[in-house]
This record gives C-alpha cells, sequence and structure tokens, in this order.
C-alpha cells in the first residue's frame, strides 16, 4: 500500500513539485531573507528542522488524500479489498515517512540537530498537523479546497479568537480543530487538546464513512 | 449448470426515488450475459450495489452461491464507466497499483501477464495519457484481471469506442470466457448483444424486463414481410393457423411463433398468390423495443 502511494508520486509533477517544495523550503526562506536586504526581515515563526516536515504534510499530504477523488479513481480501487480507512492510512504514513526524510534534509542542510524536548514537540506538532490534513482532506476531498479552508482558517479565526476574554483564549485555541493541536509545549491544555482533536476525527470518519464502501 | 451471480428483489432508491424495484435474475456460470438496458434504466445503479460500492436498501446478491460479503471481491473484478488511471504512469504501473490493492504476489509480473490477456502488452511501458480511449477500456479490463479472478462485472465497457475498438473489447471479452471467466456486462447497445450474447437480462426502470438465453429470445422474434396484397396474406396466413397481423409501414405483416414454419408460411403466400417483396426476422433492437413497449403499456 505504502509502495502504491509512493508510485504515485514517480514522475508525477504536482507531487514531485509540493515534494521539492517541502524539502527546500528551508532554504527559500533563508534565500527569501538573503535577498530581501537588511532593511526587510523575512523568517518562519518555526525553526528550519520543523518547516520541511510541516511543509510535506501540509501540501504533500493533502495532495495524496485527495488525488483519487481529482483522478475518480476511487471508484475502482474501492471495488477491491480495500477500505477507504486502510487507503487512507496508507497516504498518511507515505506523508509521515516523507515528512521524516524532509526532517533529515533540513537537519543535514542546516547542521544542527535540535535538542530532545524540541524533537518530541515537534514530532507531535507534526503528526498532529498530519491527523488534521486527513481528516479535512477526507471531508472535502479536493486539494485546492483543503488549502483554501486550512488558509483562511487559520487567518480567520486566531482575529475572532482575540474577541474572546482573555481567560477563555488559551482554552478555545487548544480546542478549535487545526488550530492549536500543535501547541503542545502549552502543557495545561493538552487533555483537552488530544481529547477534543480525538471527538474531531470519529466524526470525520462517521462522515466520511456515510459517503465510502461497504 | 451453477450461477456465478444470483439477485434477488435489489432495491434502491435515492431521495425517494426508486431506481431499482425488486430486481431478480440469474448470470450462469462461465457464459457472457448482457445486462440490456436504456441510460437511467438503472443498470450503473445495478453495478454500484454489486460491487459492494453502496449497500442495497432490501435484496439479497450471491456470488458463486455464497452470499455477498466484502470478501468476494477477491474473485470479483469491476469495471465502472470511463476508465481513470494515473495519466503519468505507465499502463504496467497502473495495473501493478491495481493489483498491489488486491495484495497480489509478484504484481508486476502479474500485471504483464494481464496486459498480455487484453493484447497490450506492446503498450506496456507507454504512459496512459497517451493511450487512445479503446487502450484504456482493454487497460481498464486488465486491472481486473488479476489472478484467481472469477467474474468479471463490467459497465459499458465498449462506451464510446468505435467499430474497430469495440471489436477488439468483445474479441477480448470472449477469450476470457473461454478461460473460465464469467462475465455480466452492461451495454445499451442492443446489436452488440445480438452478437455477442449467450445470455440476457433486460432492465427496464428498475425491473427485469426479460431474462434468459439470447437463443430462447430469439424464438420471440417476429417474421417480417412486405407483400403487393395486404390483406389476401392476411386472410390465407390466418386460415393456415398464423398468428399474422399489420406491421406499423405500408404493405407490413408481421407473424408470431414462425420458429421452424418459415417454409410452410411462404408456401402458404404462394398457394393464395401473393407476392412477397420482402421477408426477414425481427432484429434483437426491434424486439427490445417491443418489449419495452409492451411494459409500458401493461403499466
Amino acid at each position: 500500500m505504502v509502495w502504491n502511494e509512493l508510485l504515485k508520486v514517480k514522475r508525477n509533477p504536482m507531487g514531485l513539485s509540493l515534494l521539492a517544495l517541502g524539502f527546500f523550503f528551508p532554504a527559500a526562506v533563508f534565500l527569501a531573507d538573503l535577498l530581501a536586504g537588511e532593511q526587510v526581515e523575512i523568517a518562519s515563526t518555526v525553526q528550519p528542522w520543523l518547516q520541511a516536515p510541516v511543509v510535506v504534510v501540509a501540501l504533500l499530504g493533502a495532495y495524496l488524500l485527495t488525488l483519487e477523488a481529482a483522478l475518480g479513481t476511487g471508484k475502482w480501487i474501492f471495488t477491491a479489498p480495500v477500505t477507504p480507512p486502510q487507503l487512507a492510512a496508507a497516504k498518511a504514513f507515505t506523508t509521515a515517512l516523507l515528512a521524516l526524510l524532509a526532517f533529515l534534509f533540513a537537519v543535514g542542510l542546516a547542521g544542527e540537530l535540535p535538542s530532545g524536548r524540541e524533537l518530541g514537540f515537534g514530532g507531535l506538532a507534526v503528526l498532529s498537523s498530519l491527523l488534521t490534513i486527513t481528516w479535512l482532506s477526507g471531508l472535502i476531498r479536493h486539494f485546492a479546497g483543503v488549502l483554501v479552508v486550512g488558509v483562511v482558517w487559520m487567518q480567520v479565526a486566531p482575529w475572532l479568537l482575540k474577541l474572546l476574554p482573555q481567560t477563555v483564549q488559551p482554552w478555545a485555541w487548544s480546542v478549535l480543530p487545526g488550530l492549536g493541536l500543535t501547541h503542545f509545549e502549552d502543557a495545561a491544555h493538552n487533555a483537552a487538546r488530544v481529547l477534543t482533536h480525538l471527538f474531531y476525527l470519529l466524526l470525520a470518519w462517521v462522515v466520511w464513512r456515510r459517503g465510502g464502501a461497504r | 449448470m451453477s450461477n456465478a451471480l444470483s439477485v434477488r428483489g435489489l432495491t434502491k432508491s435515492y431521495r425517494g426515488r426508486r431506481v431499482l424495484d425488486g430486481l431478480t435474475f440469474e448470470v450462469p456460470e462461465g457464459a457472457i450475459a448482457l445486462y440490456l438496458g436504456p441510460n437511467g434504466a438503472g443498470k450503473t445503479t445495478t453495478f454500484r450495489l454489486l460491487s459492494g460500492l453502496e449497500a442495497p436498501d432490501a435484496g439479497e446478491i450471491h456470488v458463486f452461491e455464497r452470499p455477498w460479503d466484502p470478501r468476494v471481491r477477491r474473485f470479483l473484478g469491476v469495471t465502472l464507466e470511463e476508465p481513470r488511471f494515473y495519466p503519468w504512469l505507465t499502463g504496467l504501473e497502473n495495473v501493478e497499483i491495481a493489483f498491489r490493492y488486491r495484495r497480489v504476489k509478484n504484481p508486476a509480473r502479474a500485471a504483464l501477464k494481464a496486459l498480455e490477456r487484453v493484447g497490450l502488452t506492446y503498450a506496456a511501458r507507454r504512459r496512459f495519457r497517451d493511450y487512445s480511449l479503446g487502450m484504456r477500456q482493454r487497460l481498464y479490463l486488465a486491472a481486473q484481471l488479476f489472478p484467481g479472478v472469477r467474474l468479471l462485472l463490467l459497465d459499458e465497457p465498449t462506451n464510446g469506442l468505435d467499430v474497430e475498438g469495440r471489436e477488439e473489447v468483445w474479441s477480448t471479452l470472449q477469450a476470457l470466457t473461454r478461460q473460465g471467466v464469467s462475465l455480466f456486462v452492461s451495454t445499451h447497445q442492443v446489436l452488440e448483444a445480438e452478437r455477442f450474447a449467450e445470455y440476457l437480462v433486460v432492465l427496464h426502470k428498475g425491473r427485469v424486463a426479460y431474462q434468459g438465453t439470447y437463443r430462447d429470445l430469439a424464438k420471440r422474434r417476429r417474421f417480417v414481410l412486405r407483400v403487393d396484397d395486404v390483406a389476401e396474406a392476411l386472410a390465407a396466413l390466418r386460415a393456415a393457423g398464423f398468428e399474422a397481423f399489420l406491421g406499423r409501414r405500408p404493405g407490413e405483416l408481421y407473424v408470431e411463433n414462425t420458429a421452424g414454419k418459415v417454409d410452410r408460411l411462404l408456401a402458404c403466400l404462394t398457394e393464395a398468390g401473393v407476392q412477397v417483396l420482402d421477408q426477414r426476422f425481427e432484429d434483437l433492437e426491434e424486439l427490445y423495443w417491443r418489449i419495452k413497449d409492451g411494459l409500458e403499456r401493461a403499466a
């Protein structure tokens, strides 16, 4: 199953471009900052070693997870002894594998290893991003749709959250889908964070199954 | 002979509209059975239910005498309308992917063998996007020819193909039955049924209008005559015990149940001094429309 997903990236201009974008994202940020001159600073909010796997998950993950819907190949795939959750799991696993390669590539490029604690939180962040992308792609089933909804949500939701009382904001951050799940360093809200996102995952699975194969 | 497929009382509705209404039919093992019906009759819905993409509201499906469950997919190949694959991959790689989903041992070798069975070895390493429509249909078929396949459900496999493409697909299908694969093939092209069907299931508005061998159906074909004197011919034939009546066109007569009696029928007309200008058996398309019209009138 994983080999199948890797084969789908082979010679695929879109898939390979997204993969390359993920691998070279830290280098692109660095180059953009260099070219921008001293007046402007271009930087990412996350460390270079985390940028590469997160971009691979966000772009290639969403692409792979929505590929069958885009091409209409799901019809014959689901007439084989494979279920939609199995297929989604294979895609998520393949994305995780490529994200790991992207991390190693970024570490090799930057020449420095993150600390154990950073690595733990970073790994959890990538994993939770992958879960979010998986259920979002499963629901929307359209690559551009996933990107648009993801980007719009990431822009609109923080702005809306700021309208809430200060005491409620950290809780709202941690339980809103796709927003606070990656912030595991905020240990006080981790239980609510994990439980609500598990609920979202379950909800997405139920909705997905309703329209899926038997 | 046992049945490759047996369907009892299959019913399916979408938003209150009944698409299949107690569908019941059988497909004998080792035969090419054609599923005939106009667009919108419910053929694709039947295929979606048979392949397990959707569950029926009511009814039973048996595959090789065992009730349908996801395990029957191990020997059930399905193609649903348009062939869609990964355009940047070769035909061989696409079939290999399909076989990996079926956990076929040595999928690359099995894929090459499947391509050979549909006559696509020469294009195995050509990308799917460069395939013609006929080649795409045959590749779709190859993707279902995994080791162990016993029943193929093919939804409109010749749709959009030219005469040459249709011939290629049909000769491939005939070769498959010789290798022991049972086929249930839907089409709305009646003339294909006349040429290739051993067994027919005719669908009309979600119900089976006819099922049986093509030979039995052919016995129901009327004998169509064009004569110079219709009144005289009608009288002579009826007097001789034939069920004859006026046709749709001027000078045309239809005669029922003439199997094995055509010589006697023509002799009877000659004796009555009626000149026969044209004679033929009704073709399957005419018979199909007659069955359909009869059902509509009955409804």
